[in-house]
């Protein structure tokens, strides 16, 4: 339960996990139409059974884990039970559906459950502990109706975030743009939430073929973060919106250094047709962040190793993917960090990159929220 | 009018019925990939619930009742409705595991309900080693008359799909492509231009892919190599068959050398080796439209009546061929199939259905 | 169900269709489908002009009505009829198939409403 390894410092959980079962818990605050549509409404012929569903991986991924214990108790309670427990003052609820909103066909219908799940997510989570903070997701199927949705919570200071799973096109792509000014624009951080590569109309991680089992899927994954965030840097977006921040969520940080050292390396020899105001990997320490919940931190020291050939410390936040991932405590992953980082890990990097208000700031270390 | 019904689908209750013929008896495990776009209307008749309650088409006895009997069919041909998905599954072993429980689920509760269901054996095109030898461990059966799959992974005349066309050959049973799965899973879709956006597009599109299979099978020589093996196909429509036909032979007359293999004009192996099962049918604003343009490649005797009983788009026997000739009538009720499935020949064009024969 | 005297009209006792509820009534050659939607009853062939499905089993709800792209405009809501099979849509009030009102439509039958009866004239 205690914390040691933080110094008696608060923690911020950059990554939890929320997600409903199905659309029937969204139905409620879905508009009238759609719920009809989507066939969530009691049918007055009381003949209807069916029900409209979100698509899921090609891989059963979600049929193997990520639902809740129904004798368990409820989900609210068990991410206010984990705050308590570890003394984690801010924490930032990620949409768990995002991989199958980004994948789903059916472009207006993908909006409309984005837009449930956000009311959803204010409704039954955020007005419940001041502790929350969340993250809406879109659907990239539609940048205009996304961006359209950002402005709607452009105004909610308890929505610091916005999350999509892999789209269609490599997220650098310019079809996206309204996205990204949008959460620009809002000082929202874009979330990339590991998933979607082979849900619904989405074909796949690698272009040259499907993994043929979940352990190839899983690694796979691995390699769509590093083109879409490879993307992302190339395009130029962080020149173009000093205000951009980009998360990554779920999809592991060791290859990091390495895509970085060979980005940059790439872009020494003139490779790019484009110039960047920074060096590829300068745009690390400003503008982007990693979650630490992901199995990188299941207990050897390689990670830290890899690491530490980048600063790694300014870029790591930690996240427990409670309730619905694998989790880890602070003091487990925390422990495993180099003590100069533990801070920054802990809380200082989530506090900047999210702009969160932190109502006790520790005494020995100034919290600059950098904006 | 006797009547063959080429394309029934019976569904599992559950996944669970498939567990004792699992190798491992865990039908858990088992599980089929989504094409991101389902009907918002639901996929079944809404008046096929069996009277217990549970999926419409997984009651035998009941579908016995709400369909063979009630529009007197003499042999309903069973094509599994739970794995149309299955082509999409990127887990080959998985996908061939539930494809032969899937055979043996069908042989052991389904055919001893009534003789006049008569089945298709499941294969995944995935894996087409596993597939033929599936093909010869099933054929025995003489009840099962065909050969089915959904969404092949590779255009149908590859030499991948070779192996499952080989043992097609060997055991003499035609081979049925359903529409299915090929927007599923780890397929790339029906449209080769991108995803559709809503279910009517989505069903319009999934016929394409037949064209382009033809294409493939025909002048990749796969009806000269296997002269033993015909193409059944399921719910892709018909009326493209003029356009293809002709673009066909045209194109042969400019490109032949690339096919040299080719014995005949590509349309020719078209009439000879494809057949097409009736439902969905096309229906113009002037139902006499659609005999004329089938008339002019001779259609009427490649076409197979079907119902695609119990799903939403259901044809019934009593109206689909209204504004068809006398004629073309029986061919496409039962002569067709009968002579296709070589019913007589598998000693199971029996009792009333042989008299009125 | 009980059919009363004269041929041309059938009356059902009210207790018999409570809200949600829908049953068939023959009358000669004809097949009615008789419902109650949230209180109101409608009385319309219970043969689709497709081909012949059972009206009686379809869904009843709202729809989408016309509107620009991209746009949706719900309505109609409890006034809608689906077929069972293919979904083919028909305003109750009308008969009249929404896709194709001209060449699609189903009878539809006076019913007048009692306290204690429902009337259809037939």
């Amino acid at each position: 339960m205690s914390d040691p390894s933080s110094g008696g410092e608060i923690v911020i959980d950059a990554d939890l996990r929320m997600q409903h079962a199905g659309m029937d818990v969204v139905g409620p605050v879905m508009e009238e139409g759609w719920r009809h549509y989507l066939g969530l409404d009691d049918d007055l012929s009381a003949h209807s059974s069916f029900r409209f569903h979100l698509p899921s991986s090609s891989y059963g991924i979600g049929s193997v884990s990520g639902k809740p214990d129904p004798a368990g108790p409820a989900p609210l309670q068990q991410v206010r039970d984990h705050l308590d427990a570890n003394r984690i003052e801010r924490a930032v609820l990620n949409p768990g559906t995002a991989e199958r909103i980004s994948g789903f066909a059916y472009a207006d219908a993908s909006i409309a459950i984005a837009r449930a799940t956000n009311d959803w997510l204010v409704q039954e989570w955020l007005r419940h502990d001041d502790r929350l903070f969340g993250s809406i997701v879109v659907s990239p199927r539609d940048p205009a109706a996304a961006a359209a949705e950002i402005d709607r919570f452009g105004a909610d200071p308890r929505i610091v975030s916005v999350s999509l799973a892999y789209p269609q096109d490599l997220l650098g792509h310019r079809r996206y743009q309204p996205i990204f000014e949008a959460a620009a624009a809002h000082r929202m951080a874009l979330n990339l939430d590991a998933g979607g590569g082979f849900v619904g109309i989405n074909r796949g991680y690698t272009g040259s073929g499907h993994p043929s089992s979940r352990y190839e899927y899983r690694v796979a994954s691995l390699l769509s973060a590093q083109m879409h965030l490879v993307s992302l840097i190339a395009e130029g977006w962080f020149d173009r919106l000093s205000r951009l921040r980009l998360t990554v969520t779920g999809s592991s940080v060791t290859w990091l250094p390495a895509v970085l050292a060979t980005m940059d390396a790439q872009y020494r020899r003139g490779d790019m047709d484009a110039r960047l105001r920074r060096l590829p990997s300068e745009y690390l320490g400003e503008f982007i962040r990693f979650t630490t919940s992901d199995p990188d931190w299941d207990g050897t020291t390689q990670a830290v190793e890899l690491l530490a050939t980048i600063p790694a410390g300014n870029v790591l936040m930690f996240g427990s993917g409670t309730p619905f991932r694998p989790t880890s405590a602070p003091a487990t992953v925390l422990d495993r960090v180099p003590a100069a980082w533990r801070s920054r890990v802990g809380w200082r990097n989530a506090a900047a990159h999210y702009v969160l208000p932190i109502k006790a700031k520790p005494t020995e270390a100034k919290a600059s929220a950098r904006v | 009018m006797p009547i063959i019904d080429a394309d029934v689908h019976h569904q599992y209750p559950n996944v669970d019925a498939l567990a004792p013929y699992l190798p491992d008896h865990d039908a858990a495990k088992v599980f089929f990939p989504n094409a991101g776009i389902g009907n918002p209307r639901g996929g079944m008749r809404k008046d096929a619930v069996p009277p217990g309650g549970g999926v419409p088409g997984s009651d035998p006895r009941f579908m016995v009742e709400h369909h063979l009997d009630a529009y007197g069919v003499d042999y309903a041909i069973l094509n599994p409705g739970s794995p149309l998905a299955l082509g999409g599954l990127p887990f080959e072993d998985m996908a061939a595991d539930v494809a032969s429980a899937t055979n043996d689920w069908t042989v052991h509760e389904w055919f001893p309900v009534d003789p006049r269901y008569l089945g298709s054996i499941l294969v995944a095109p995935r894996d087409p080693q596993r597939a033929a030898a599936e093909i010869h461990r099933m054929a025995s059966n003489p009840r099962m008359v065909q050969i089915t799959m959904t969404s092949s992974p590779c255009l149908m005349g590859d030499r991948y799909m070779h192996p499952i066309y080989q043992a097609a050959d060997e055991v003499g049973l035609p081979m049925c492509l359903h529409v299915g799965g090929a927007d599923a899973g780890v397929n790339f879709g029906s449209y080769f231009g991108g995803a559709p956006s809503s279910f009517i597009q989505h069903h319009v599109g999934m016929c394409i892919p037949a064209l382009a299979h033809v294409v493939s099978m025909v002048l990749e020589g796969v009806f000269e190599k296997f002269p033993n093996m015909h193409l059944v196909l399921n719910e892709f429509g018909v009326t493209w068959l003029p356009f293809l036909m002709w673009r066909l032979d045209m194109e042969y007359r400019a490109g032949r050398e690339d096919v040299p293999w080719l014995k005949r004009m590509p349309s020719e192996y078209i009439r000879e080796f494809v057949h097409f099962t009736t439902q969905p049918l096309e229906t113009p604003d002037r139902p006499k439209d659609i005999v004329t343009l089938l008339e002019l490649v001779g259609a009427q005797d490649m076409l197979l009546y079907s119902s695609d009983y119990p799903h939403w788009d259901f044809d019934s026997p009593k109206y689909v061929l209204s504004g068809f000739p006398a004629d073309w009538k029986p061919k496409i009720m039962f002569e067709n199939s009968l002579k296709l499935f070589r019913l007589r020949e598998r000693g199971l064009a029996l009792g009333a259905f042989a008299a009125a024969v | 169900m009980t059919a009363t005297q004269p041929v041309d009209t059938v009356t059902i006792p009210l207790r018999d269709l409570p809200p949600g509820a829908r049953q068939v009534v023959t009358v000669g050659r004809r097949e009615i489908a008789v419902l109650n939607v949230a209180g109101t009853i409608h009385a319309v062939s219970n043969l689709c002009p497709h081909q012949r499905a059972p009206m009686v089993a379809g869904t009843v709800g709202g729809t989408r009505l016309p509107s620009d792209v991209g746009e949706f405009t719900y309505g109609l809501a409890g006034q809608v009829l689906r077929c069972p099979w293919h979904t083919y849509e028909f305003d109750l009030t009308t008969g009249r198939c929404l896709a194709d009102p001209d060449r699609l439509k189903l009878n539809v039958y006076r019913v007048e409403q009692t306290d204690t009866e429902v009337v259809i004239h037939v």
